[in-house]
């Protein structure tokens, strides 16, 4: 049976062990495969799994039903820690920045854009270097993809 | 929807919007991200822009494999979770004066510049005492132990050299700090640039010697400030890195570094 995310989260915030659990049980495969997708490397994928559901369990009062939804404020909770280690890796480790492994030859449409930056983690620099683009083009390139694109949604 | 969604009126401007898109795909900087979490606190429009947009990215999140979670993971968050970040730096040996001295009625305050305005208060009482003045035939007898104070001092600098030494940099190469470590274990940070510490923020500083490991907390503080830093245990070599972060009140809540890098440098071995 699904958990009840929203409910799951109001129990963490009041202190209840088992919730946190639930939302383990329930989406921690997930939660690891996407952070696997950003961090590549297992043990770190672990660890920014860990410490999102400390995160969660820590800052639970703070989710606000009203504002947006459980799952999604779960996973930004774990994209936001996935990130945050991805650079930290790349500042004290240089040599370890994936930009220009490939150089994206072919046309990048908008949204294959936003896919490896969303699912991959990439920032603009690598987006830059693979795709052999200026930043500051690169920059205002998304941008403007995305808002036609936030018209197309609307 | 609510009230204060797009469709009540004075959408967002683009620019607000791009900028929400890209908070929500990651893309800003931790600065820039920094920002946008304030201002999605306090404009309703932004934040629900901010929501619009996960919300729409969210369906990539769906796309995932799932991947087989290690046994020990639960364990390793449960022994986390309610544990707090207990590493505190300890304060420098003269703020630990200054602190006496407050201690003791002579100083009202506590604070980074307290081991200063002790400096101050304390040469102000001796000048004024009339007990001191009464000593000046002691004078030259004083003199020649501080010469002797001063000699021993200089060879106990000689002994106390550091071994390693890590100049910290801010991303616009300006150098904001010096780690020193002495043979003897004992790690110091010396402050050359002050910070802006928002309210309910905190500096915290650390180190990384082994990216299995991860980086290791070794102090907080309130300001920029000479302070001991907390290595006891912890291993210590050439090229190792330490940095400083900005981080809520208390430290970071999990251990790792969450805050925005304002310094950051490798130590290495003194010739």
């Amino acid at each position: 049976m699904a958990v009840d995310l929203e409910q799951a989260l109001v129990r963490c915030a009041s202190g209840d062990h088992t919730a946190l659990n639930g939302i383990y049980a329930a989406e921690g495969a997930r939660m690891l495969g996407i952070a696997m997708r950003i961090l590549k490397r297992r043990p770190l994928a672990e660890d920014a799994v860990q410490d999102a559901f400390v995160l969660i369990w820590r800052d639970a009062a703070k989710f606000d039903a009203e504002k947006g939804s459980a799952a999604t404020w779960i996973y930004t909770v774990l994209r936001n820690r996935s990130l945050s280690i991805l650079r930290d890796e790349g500042r004290s480790e240089p040599t370890d920045m994936p930009t220009g492994e490939h150089v994206v030859d072919e046309a990048v449409t908008p949204e294959q854009t936003i896919t490896l930056t969303y699912v991959h983690g990439l920032s603009y620099g690598e987006l830059a270097g693979k795709m052999g683009m200026p930043l500051g083009t690169i920059k205002s390139w998304l941008r403007c993809s995305l808002l036609t694109l936030r018209v197309c949604l609307q | 929807m609510s009230p204060n969604g797009p469709a009540a009126g004075s959408p967002l401007p683009p620019e607000h919007r791009a900028i929400a898109a890209e908070y929500a795909l990651g893309l800003l900087s931790p600065d820039e991200a920094e920002r946008a979490a304030a201002q999605a606190s306090a404009n309703p429009a932004f934040a629900l822009e901010v929501e619009h947009w996960r919300r729409h990215f969210s369906g990539l999140d769906r796309t995932s494999p799932m991947a087989t979670l290690p046994p020990d993971l639960r364990s390793r968050i449960e022994a986390k979770r309610d544990g707090a970040l207990a590493i505190i730096a300890e304060p420098s040996l003269e703020t630990s004066r200054a602190a006496e001295l407050r201690d003791r009625g002579r100083l009202p305050f506590s604070s980074a510049e307290a081991a200063a305005d002790s400096r101050r208060r304390l040469f102000g009482w001796l000048w004024n005492s009339l007990a001191f003045w009464r000593l000046g035939g002691l004078a030259a007898v004083a003199a020649a132990i501080a010469i002797a104070v001063g000699l021993n001092g200089q060879l106990k600098q000689a002994r106390s050299a550091p071994v390693l030494v890590a100049i910290l940099q801010t991303p616009e190469n300006q150098t904001a700090a010096v780690v020193n470590a002495f043979a003897d274990g004992r790690t110091e940070l010396v402050p050359l640039t002050t910070f802006t510490v928002p309210a309910g923020k905190v500096l915290e500083v650390w180190t990384l010697w082994d990216r299995e490991v991860g980086p290791r907390s070794v102090g907080l503080l309130q300001a920029m400030s000479s302070s001991r830093l907390k290595l006891d245990n912890l291993p210590l070599g050439a090229n190792q890195l330490f940095e400083i972060t900005l981080e809520p009140t208390g430290g970071s809540p999990i251990g790792r570094p969450t805050g925005p890098v304002l310094a950051l440098g490798r130590a290495a071995q003194r010739i």
